[in-house]
């Protein structure tokens, strides 16, 4: 805020002594113009991301092209400083492309480049004013041209290495990193190596064809300008983000935010931490979905926030994530954008949490299937023994008393004494009733007709058997359901005409048995007195562990029973096609 | 008379055996599943077939669809299907096949060998005999086939279901205590009623009523 108003006065008070000095020409009030270009996009980063050096070197950028300005002035000390820092911002300009994106200089090479930069632009741009000779030398003496022309040429000599130097380390960053880096990197970089070469090219190509001093000042002011615009695309492109604080983050992960999963973490951290080019690899694929690693892959690729695959060049920045002493994922990062390690720190213990928030939820989510399933592997064993306990009574002890009861009646035919023979034929009637007896337990257990015809046929056998009428409708067919739908169905129906014959006082009652592709439907409805409730028609029946059981077996079951408006059962089970 | 008999159980399949002897048949063949018995009849040719409903291979209806089989390939042939249990559905099946005598009865029935005899003569004599369990099913309001009894009384009802299980006049008369004659005269009003032609002999009556309840 201070440093705009300043750089704002600064700007103003140039323009006036500009305008004292020669208020028609307009070359000289480009250069404040370019200033102040160059102090907005500074302001901005450096508003964005304190942390970041760029916003400051923009600034000063904008600074030492207000000092150049003054030289255009007509105060004698203003243009001293003029002649002084002329040639800084060029200087400037390799600073900031070599300092990008972080602000700081990383390897000996660059900070020689850019003390060399501005060693020859300062000092080699000393013989120029110091040696000019009456009137603009500011030493006394007669002007020394051939030393000037010497260090001139000095000048540019030096200056075409470091440009060129500058160029190659450039070339080189962009070649190391990553594509997705390069997104970030490329505009300004490219931008940087030709405003580099176009700069000293366009000096001697204006040279030798002779061309309007005015147009190689202009050639170059627009390269120049063009330093912050290309440093607005960057921003642009999210090289700046605006950057949340770690606390957020927590908020963020733990909220059920748009986007799921880990694409969502990844993404939430880049954007927090204000690298787009962060990538998070998780050790271990999440428990509930097995193909999610690929999934996650492919989905953040498109964002740039996440890809397992990638390795860590060796001059990112990587964070472990860790969770009760064991690393679970790996945070890699661009030093360059984050300076500060130990957000990244705070984000990975963030992430920790996240991850053992999800891995708590998988956890549940898995318990909760293996129960389900569980439960319908229970009730699919219970049905297989009900029917093993059916064959075995029906093949054995129902056989045997049959045949005993058989023997007894021979026995009675046999034997001619009488008593003997009332004994026979007593204890062969006695024997068919308990046969009778072991039948109609076999068919409570379970239906002959069920396992012979199918659910369809044995409810309808249930409903030929009813004191009142009863009509049947059938939708699709019933083959191929699994034993354990097939008779937890029946047992619902014959459960319900149960009740419908106890309680609902009817004249009849409607079955509606309908089979879709992966349900089956299945209703009774009785034209009786209504008014049960779930709680009386449970209590005390069988329907109470039967909807235990059609839960088990993911379906449902509802009832209906207004006032004087009859009673209807409706239940629903899932059944693969 | 020859017999064929088929039943998966050796106990059952020699009492079985035991007890046709004793009623005059002679055993041709015993056999343990469907096809078996498809066969033996087509060798054998007997007059009567006894088999059960559940036997190997699909332990369901079998005999049931071996009992039809032979109803189509050989017409004059009679046959008793036994069951654990009676269905009113496998009844009607059977019932329907219309020509010849036809049994469908409990399987713990033939240990009442006396019954169990006259049962098996009668369904040689061409006549149907269902189990009276069947015919309780048949009767029972919640029957589909109820419902075009509704306009019987209940006397004529009850006539029509010992009809059904192919009792004759003179036993229908001692079931229910009343004259032969009486009988005759409460069929004359069912045939009426069910809108069936009256010059019928007693077991046509019967299928006709039958395939009427069936619907």
């Amino acid at each position: 805020m201070v440093l705009g108003l300043t750089i704002g006065i600064l700007v103003m008070s140039q323009v006036c002594v500009l305008v004292a000095a020669d208020g028609e020409n307009w070359i000289p009030f480009t250069l404040p113009a370019l200033a102040s270009v160059y102090a907005g996009a500074g302001l901005v980063a450096w508003h964005r991301r304190p942390r970041n050096g760029m916003g400051l070197l923009l600034v000063m950028g904008a600074l030492a092209n207000i000092l150049v300005g003054f030289g255009n002035s007509e105060i004698r000390p203003l243009q001293v400083v003029g002649a002084v820092f002329s040639t800084v911002p060029l200087a400037l300009i390799i600073h900031l492309l070599l300092a990008f994106p972080s602000g700081r200089l990383h390897g000996a090479a660059s900070r020689v480049i850019v003390l060399g930069a501005y060693v020859n632009s300062v000092f080699l741009q000393a013989p120029s004013y110091l040696l000019a000779g009456p009137p603009d030398g500011l030493l006394d003496g007669p002007g020394r041209p051939d030393v000037i022309a010497a260090a001139r040429l000095a000048q540019r000599l030096l200056g075409l290495v470091v440009e060129i130097a500058a160029a190659v380390i450039l070339s080189q960053r962009l070649l190391a990193i990553t594509p997705r880096q390069r997104r970030v990197f490329a505009p300004l970089a490219l931008y940087g190596v030709v405003t580099v070469f176009t700069i000293p090219l366009s000096r001697y190509i204006v040279d030798a064809l002779a061309l309007d001093p005015v147009t190689v000042f202009l050639v170059q002011l627009v390269a120049l300008a063009g330093i912050p615009v290309a440093f607005a695309v960057c921003v642009l492109r999210g090289g700046f983000e605006p950057t949340y604080e770690v606390d957020d983050l927590a908020l963020w992960l733990g909220s059920d935010a748009p986007g799921s999963g880990r694409p969502r973490m990844a993404r939430a951290l880049a954007a927090t931490l204000g690298d787009p080019t962060l990538r998070v690899t998780f050790d271990e694929a999440p428990l509930s979905a097995p193909g999610s690693a690929n999934e996650s892959a492919n989905e953040s690729d498109a964002e740039s926030a996440a890809d397992p695959a990638a390795e860590p060049a060796p001059e990112d920045g990587v964070v472990q994530v860790d969770l009760d002493g064991r690393r679970v994922a790996q945070i890699t990062y661009d030093p360059a954008l984050i300076t500060d390690r130990r957000q990244v720190d705070a984000a990975a213990r963030v992430l920790a949490i996240a991850l053992d928030r999800e891995r708590l939820t998988d956890e549940l989510q898995v318990r909760g299937d293996e129960l389900r399933q569980s439960r319908v592997r229970l009730l699919e064993a219970q049905d297989r023994e009900r029917r093993r306990i059916v064959r075995d009574l029906h093949d054995g002890l129902q056989s045997q008393l049959v045949l005993l009861s058989w023997r007894a009646a021979r026995l009675a035919k046999s034997v001619l004494d009488g008593e003997a023979a009332v004994e026979a034929r007593g204890l062969h009637d006695d024997l068919d009733q308990v046969s009778g007896e072991v039948r109609r337990l076999i068919h409570g257990l379970m239906p002959a007709l069920l396992t012979e015809q199918g659910l369809f046929a044995a409810v309808e056998d249930l409903s030929e058997a009813l004191p009142v009428r009863g009509r049947v409708v059938r939708r699709g067919s019933d083959q191929g359901l699994p034993g354990a739908v097939e008779t937890t169905l029946y047992f619902v129906v014959a459960e319900s005409l149960t009740n419908v014959v106890k309680h609902a006082q009817a004249q009849s009652v409607d079955i509606m048995l309908e089979r879709h592709d992966d349900r089956v439907k299945i209703s009774v409805a009785d034209d009786g007195v209504g008014g049960a409730t779930p709680d009386v028609v449970t209590r005390g029946t069988g329907l109470r562990g039967l909807i235990d059981r059609v839960d088990a077996l993911g379906g449902t079951l509802s009832l209906a029973s207004p006032e004087r408006g009859g009673t209807k059962v409706l239940v629903e089970i899932p059944c693969a096609p | 008379m020859r017999a064929v008999i088929a039943e998966d159980q050796a106990l059952l399949r020699h009492g079985l055996t035991l007890t046709l002897t004793s009623a005059g048949f002679e055993v041709a063949a015993t056999v343990g599943d469907g096809a078996a018995l498809i066969r033996a009849v087509d060798t054998h040719l007997p007059d009567l077939v006894v088999t059960d409903i559940r036997m190997p291979p699909s332990f369901t209806d079998e005999g049931l669809e071996a009992a039809l089989a032979i109803r189509r390939a050989h017409p004059s042939t009679a046959i008793l299907v036994l069951s654990q249990f009676v269905q009113t559905k496998y009844a009607l099946e059977l019932i329907n096949q219309r020509r010849g005598g036809v049994g469908y009865l409990l399987k713990q029935r033939f240990a009442d060998i006396d019954r169990f005899e006259a049962d098996l003569h009668r369904i040689c004599a061409g006549e149907v005999v269902l189990d009276p369990e069947v015919v309780d099913r048949l009767m029972k309001p919640g029957s589909a086939r109820r419902r075009a009894l509704d306009r019987l009384t209940d006397r004529q009802r009850e006539v029509l279901g010992l009809m059904a299980a192919g009792r004759s006049n003179a036993s229908i008369a001692r079931e229910l205590f009343i004259s032969e004659k009486a009988v005759i005269n409460h069929i004359t009003r069912i045939y009426t009623v069910l809108e069936l032609a009256p010059n019928t002999d007693e077991h046509r009556r019967v299928i006709a009523v039958v395939e009427y309840l069936s619907g």
